[in-house]
C-alpha cells in the first residue's frame, strides 16, 4: 500500500477506527449535461467519479440513491422567486427572447454561467442530491451523506456565479475548493446558525472575496472564517492549518452537522486552480472531519482537470466508507482517461509553495484567536477519535490534555444541547417524523437514537 | 424605507486609500474585470461596534467605485478608533471592522451596489496585505431567510413538495423498480437503488471493496485490445453482481464505448469530422454544427457520445503515443497532438505534431507494425489492412495548422486539403460481424491511419490512398 509523507494512509479497518453508515446520491443523467464548448465545468466528471467508485466496489459499503429532483419551491427556500422563475424557464433557444434577454445580465447568466440545454434539470439534480443528503442525515439514516453533484458554492440568492446556479448547501460549512465559498458565506453572513469556514486562494483570483478580516456581521460576527492562501500550498502546509483550525471550530461551535465542500480544484494540476495538494492531502480534510462522528454531508464543487476530480472523489468516497483502495485502478469504462499511469493517486507537482511558514503561522494564530471569541457551547469539551496519521505537534499536545475520548452522540451526550439543537433539522422535515428510525444498528447508535427521540419529541413543535 | 447597506471597512485608516483599480476576479473563467456599479450618492459612516456613539471624525476614507466606465471617488470621514479600542485590538490581535452605512438616494431594486469596493490598507504580513477588499453585501436580497426554530412561519417541507416537476428537458424517468429492501419513505430522500448494507459498522473485511486491477496474463499486456477485453470483463462482472435493473439505474448502460453502438459508422465519422473541423481557437463551435448535422439526435446523445467515445478514444491515443501531453480537458483538440518541438513533420504544418514526432510513428516504414503489434494479431506490413481483421486499431491524429482547418488530419477521417488533394473519407476495413454485440469495445468505425497523408503514402506505397478510398466500404 502506498505510504504518504503524511505518515501512513492505512484507514479505519483497525480497532481505533469506526465505520460509518454512508449514503450516496447519484443522478445517472448528470454526465450528459454540458456547459458549452471550452467551458471548464464538465458534469461528466461526476459520472467518471461514480464509475470508479462502483468499480472499486465501494457500493457494497454504502446506500445508493437516485436524487429526487428539487422543485422550484425547494429551491426558493434560499433563492429569490424571480431568479428561480428565470432559471426554470430559460433555454438556449429562448435566451434571446425579449423576456429573457434583459434578465441575463441581471442574473449574471450568459458567460461563466451559460444557458445550456437542461440547465434547470441539472440544478434540480444537483440540489435534489443535497436536499436528499440532508434528509438522510436529519432522519439519522446515515452518518455521512455524499452528493458529488452538489457543492456549487458561488450561487447567490438572486444570481448565478462561478458556474453555479443554485446553492444547495446548508449548515457548519467547510469549503476546501480553491475558490472562496462566497455564495454560502454571503447567505449566512449575518447568522450564527451557520458557520462558514473557507480555505481558498486569495489575491487576484475569483471571486475576490474571502479576506481574512471577513468574519461575519451582526449576529453572525465571528461565524465566518476565511483562510486566504497563496499559490502552491502543499499537503503538509494545508494540514497544518486545517487540522488545528477545525479542531477548535468543532470544540467551540459544536455543530450538529457538518457540510464539507470538496471542490477538487485545490488539487495539484487543476486547470483553473493553483494549489499543490495530492489526492491524499485533499482527502485528509474529510478524514479529519469524519473522525468527529458528527453527521457529515460531503459535496462536490469545483474541479476542472476531470481525471483528477474523479480520482479525488472516488478516494474520498472510500475514506468515507472506511476502505483504503488500491492504487492501481480497476478496469472501468473510462480507463483511458487515467493514462498513462492508470493509477488512483496523483503526485504533487514540483511547484513553489508561496505560503511561507511565517505567513501560515500568522494566519493560524489570527483565526484561532478569532475562534476564541466565540461563546463556548455549554457542553463538555469536544473529543475526536485519535487520528491514525501523524498530526502536527501542537494539535497533538492539545489532544493529550483533553479528558478521555467520547463519541459526539454517545452515552455522555448532553441532552440539553441536544434539545436546543434538534429543531434545526425539523425545518427540513416537517412531515413530522421525529426520530423516525429506531432500528438498532449497534448499541451506541441505539442509545443515541433513544436520546434523540426523547429530545425531538420534547422539542418538536408541530408547525 | 430603503434598506441600508453595511459595508465592512477594515480599520486603521489613517491615510487615504490608494487609488487603485477595482478588484479583479469577478469572472472565474476569463478573469476579466466586469463591474457595473450603481452610483451611491450619499454615504454615512457608522462604527459598527457602537452605533450610539457619534463618530469621531479625525480620519478620512476614500471610497472609489466605478459606474460604467467612469470612476468615482467619495471622500468622507472615518471615526478613528479610541485608545481603548486600539488597546483592545492589540490585546486580542484582531481588528474590529467598521461598517459603512450607505443610504443611497437612488436605491432601487438594482443589486449592483455591492460592487462598490473600498480599498483598505492592511498591515499584517504579505499575504494579508491585499489592498483591494471586495466586500460582502448585506441585506434581504443577499442573506438566506432562516426561520426561527419551531416558528409557525417556517416553511413546511410538505408544502414544498412539488411532486413531479414537468419542467425538465431531460426526463429523469423516475419510475424505478425498487429492490426489495429499499424503503422510500419520503421522496425528498431520493429513490433507493442500493440499500444500506446490513452491517456496515462491522464490516472489516476489505476483501470486498477497494480492489484495483491485477496484472493480466495477456501477451499484449496494456495494449488497446488487452484493455478493452478487461473492461468488458469488468462490466460483465458488474452486471452479474448488480443485476440488469441496478446496472441500468446506476447508469452503466450508457457508460463507455458501448455508447457507440447506438451510432452508425457513418455517423461516427461525421462526428469526428465536425469536431475537428471546428476548433475553439478558430472561434467555431462544433456543438452547433453537431446539432445541425445530427438533427435526429438529442443534445444529450451528442454529449454522451462525445465523452463516452470520442474523448475516450483520443485519450487512448495520447496515452500510448504522447504520454507527456495528455489532456482530456482541452477541447481545442489541437492540444492532443501539440508537442514541445516545433520542428515540422511535413510541409505545411505550423505546429509540431507530436504523433508525427514520436518515435515509431514517423518516417519508419515499420512504424505501423510497431504500433499495431500491440493490438493486432495478424498484421502483415505488406498488406495494409490485413491487420484490421480483428479490429484492433489505434487512432492517431495530427493537427498541422490550427488556423487552416482544411489542412488537418483527424481521428477517423481525412479532411480534404484546400490544395485539392483527393483525400476522402476512409472507413475501417473491419467486418462488423467480428464485433460482439454488447461488448464494450472500440466502435465499429475505427480507422487506422497515419498522421499525415504523405506518411500513408510513404508507408503503404503510392496509390494506397486511392486504394483506401476506393475500398467498397468507404463512406457512401
Amino acid at each position: 500500500m502506498d505510504d504518504s509523507a503524511l505518515g501512513g494512509a492505512s484507514l479505519p479497518s483497525g480497532p481505533d477506527a469506526k465505520k460509518r453508515r454512508v449514503t450516496y446520491f447519484y443522478e445517472p443523467s448528470i454526465g450528459d449535461y454540458y456547459y458549452g464548448q471550452g467551458h471548464p465545468m464538465k458534469p461528466h466528471r461526476i459520472r467518471m467519479s461514480h464509475n470508479l467508485i462502483i468499480h472499486y466496489s465501494l457500493h457494497r459499503r454504502m446506500e445508493i440513491n437516485r436524487p429526487f429532483p428539487a422543485g422550484p419551491h425547494d429551491i426558493r427556500r434560499f433563492h429569490s422567486d424571480d431568479y428561480v422563475d428565470f432559471l426554470s424557464s430559460v433555454t438556449p433557444e429562448t435566451v434571446h427572447d425579449h423576456t429573457h434577454a434583459r434578465n441575463l445580465k441581471r442574473f449574471n447568466v450568459g458567460e461563466d454561467c451559460p444557458v445550456f440545454d437542461g440547465l434547470f434539470s441539472f440544478c434540480q439534480a444537483s440540489t435534489g442530491g443535497s436536499i436528499g443528503a440532508a434528509v438522510k442525515l436529519n432522519r439519522q439514516d446515515a452518518d455521512i451523506a455524499l452528493n458529488w453533484a452538489g457543492g456549487l458554492h458561488h450561487a447567490k440568492k438572486s444570481e448565478a456565479s462561478g458556474f453555479c446556479y443554485v446553492n444547495d448547501i446548508r449548515v457548519l460549512y467547510v469549503d476546501i475548493d480553491v475558490h472562496h465559498g462566497d455564495g454560502v458565506e454571503e447567505a449566512f453572513f449575518t447568522t450564527d446558525r451557520v458557520m462558514t469556514v473557507s480555505f481558498h486562494k486569495f489575491g487576484d483570483f475569483f471571486p475576490g472575496t474571502g479576506h481574512i478580516k471577513d468574519i461575519g456581521a451582526g449576529r453572525g460576527k465571528y461565524y465566518a472564517l476565511n483562510v486566504p492562501l497563496n499559490d502552491g500550498i502543499d499537503d503538509a502546509s494545508f494540514r497544518g492549518l486545517f487540522r488545528p483550525i477545525l479542531q477548535k471550530v468543532m470544540e467551540v461551535y459544536q455543530p450538529d452537522a457538518v457540510v464539507l465542500q470538496c471542490g477538487a480544484d485545490s488539487l495539484a494540476g487543476d486547470r483553473l486552480g493553483c494549489f499543490n495538494l495530492s489526492v491524499k492531502g485533499h482527502a485528509d480534510c474529510l478524514r479529519f472531519l469524519r473522525s468527529f462522528n458528527v453527521p457529515l454531508m460531503v459535496l462536490g464543487g469545483g474541479g476542472y482537470t476531470i481525471r483528477n476530480v474523479a480520482r479525488c472523489w472516488c478516494y474520498e468516497t472510500a475514506v468515507a466508507v472506511g476502505v483504503e483502495p488500491d492504487n492501481k485502478l480497476p478496469y472501468n469504462e473510462y480507463y483511458e482517461y487515467f493514462g498513462p499511469d492508470y493509477t488512483l493517486h496523483v503526485e504533487p507537482m514540483p511547484m513553489e509553495n508561496l505560503n511561507s511558514a511565517k505567513d501560515l503561522e500568522k494566519i493560524r494564530n489570527m483565526l484561532l484567536e478569532q475562534l476564541s471569541r466565540l461563546p463556548n457551547a455549554p457542553s463538555v469539551q469536544f473529543q475526536t477519535t485519535p487520528p491514525i496519521t501523524q498530526v502536527p505537534e501542537e494539535a497533538e499536545e492539545a489532544m493529550d490534555r483533553r479528558p478521555k475520548q467520547r463519541i459526539w452522540n454517545g452515552e455522555e451526550y448532553e441532552s440539553d444541547a441536544d434539545e436546543d439543537e434538534k429543531p434545526r433539522f425539523q425545518s427540513l422535515n416537517s412531515d413530522s417524523r421525529p426520530g423516525v428510525k429506531t432500528e438498532m444498528r449497534d448499541a451506541a447508535d441505539g442509545v443515541k437514537k433513544e436520546i434523540k427521540d426523547e429530545a425531538m419529541t420534547d422539542a418538536h413543535t408541530p408547525s | 424605507m430603503p434598506p441600508n447597506f453595511f459595508l465592512k471597512l477594515n480599520m486603521v485608516q489613517k491615510r487615504p486609500f490608494n487609488d487603485e483599480e477595482s478588484y479583479e476576479g469577478s469572472s472565474k473563467h476569463h478573469r476579466q474585470l466586469d463591474y457595473t456599479n450603481q452610483l451611491v450618492s450619499f454615504l454615512q459612516f457608522v462604527h459598527a461596534e457602537d452605533k450610539a456613539q457619534p463618530p469621531n471624525t479625525s480620519g478620512e476614507v476614500v471610497v472609489s467605485f466605478k459606474e460604467g466606465d467612469e470612476k468615482h471617488e467619495i471622500t468622507s470621514e472615518l471615526p478613528l478608533p479610541t485608545e481603548k479600542d486600539r488597546a483592545n485590538e492589540e490585546e486580542k490581535g484582531a481588528e474590529a471592522p467598521f461598517y459603512l452605512l450607505l443610504s443611497p438616494e437612488r436605491y432601487n431594486a438594482d443589486r449592483h451596489i455591492r460592487r462598490i469596493v473600498v480599498h483598505s490598507e492592511e498591515t499584517h504580513g504579505s499575504l494579508l496585505e491585499s489592498p483591494p477588499h471586495k466586500l460582502v453585501p448585506i441585506g434581504p436580497d443577499y442573506q438566506a431567510d432562516i426561520p426561527e426554530w419551531g416558528a409557525p412561519g417556517a416553511k413546511n417541507a410538505s408544502e414544498s413538495s412539488d411532486g413531479f416537476e414537468p419542467v425538465t428537458l431531460f426526463p429523469l424517468g423516475l419510475e424505478s423498480h425498487l429492490s426489495e429492501n429499499c424503503d422510500v419513505q419520503n421522496k425528498l430522500g431520493g429513490i433507493c437503488v442500493i440499500a444500506m448494507p446490513e452491517s456496515p459498522l462491522f464490516a472489516n473485511n476489505d476483501d470486498e471493496a477497494g480492489h484495483g486491477r491485477t496484472d493480466c496474463n495477456c501477451e499484449d499486456s496494456d495494449s488497446v485490445r488487452c484493455v478493452r477485453k478487461h473492461i468488458k470483463e469488468a462490466r460483465e462482472n458488474l452486471w452479474t453482481a448488480l443485476g440488469q435493473e441496478r446496472f441500468s439505474e446506476l447508469g452503466f448502460s450508457d457508460m463507455g464505448e458501448v455508447v457507440a453502438e447506438k451510432w452508425s459508422q457513418e455517423e461516427e465519422l461525421l462526428f469526428r469530422e465536425v469536431v475537428f473541423s471546428n476548433p475553439v481557437s478558430s472561434g467555431n463551435n462544433f456543438w452547433d454544427h453537431l446539432s445541425t448535422v445530427f438533427p435526429s439526435r438529442t443534445k444529450r446523445d451528442i454529449v454522451s457520445y462525445y465523452f463516452n467515445v470520442l474523448v475516450l478514444q483520443t485519450r487512448s491515443v495520447q496515452n500510448r503515443y504522447d504520454p507527456m501531453n495528455i489532456d482530456s480537458d482541452d477541447e481545442e483538440w489541437r492540444g492532443i497532438v501539440e508537442s514541445e518541438d516545433d520542428e515540422g513533420g511535413s510541409d505545411d504544418e505550423e505546429e509540431g505534431d507530436s504523433v508525427v514526432e514520436s518515435p515509431g510513428c514517423y518516417g519508419d516504414p515499420y512504424a505501423r507494425n510497431e504500433i499495431l503489434d500491440n493490438g493486432s494479431r495478424e498484421y502483415d506490413g505488406s498488406v495494409p489492412f490485413e491487420g484490421f481483421s480483428d479490429c484492433e486499431h489505434v487512432k492517431l491524429s495530427c493537427d498541422e495548422d490550427p488556423i487552416d482547418s482544411s489542412s488537418r488530419c483527424h481521428l477517423g477521417s481525412f479532411v480534404g486539403r484546400s490544395g485539392g488533394d483527393s483525400h476522402e473519407y476512409v472507413l475501417e476495413h473491419c467486418e462488423t460481424k467480428l464485433w460482439d454485440v454488447g461488448c464494450s469495445t472500440w466502435p465499429k468505425t475505427e480507422v487506422e491511419f497515419l498522421p499525415t497523408c504523405s506518411m500513408i503514402e510513404e508507408v503503404f506505397g503510392l496509390g494506397s490512398l486511392e486504394y483506401m478510398a476506393g475500398d467498397g466500404k468507404g463512406l457512401s
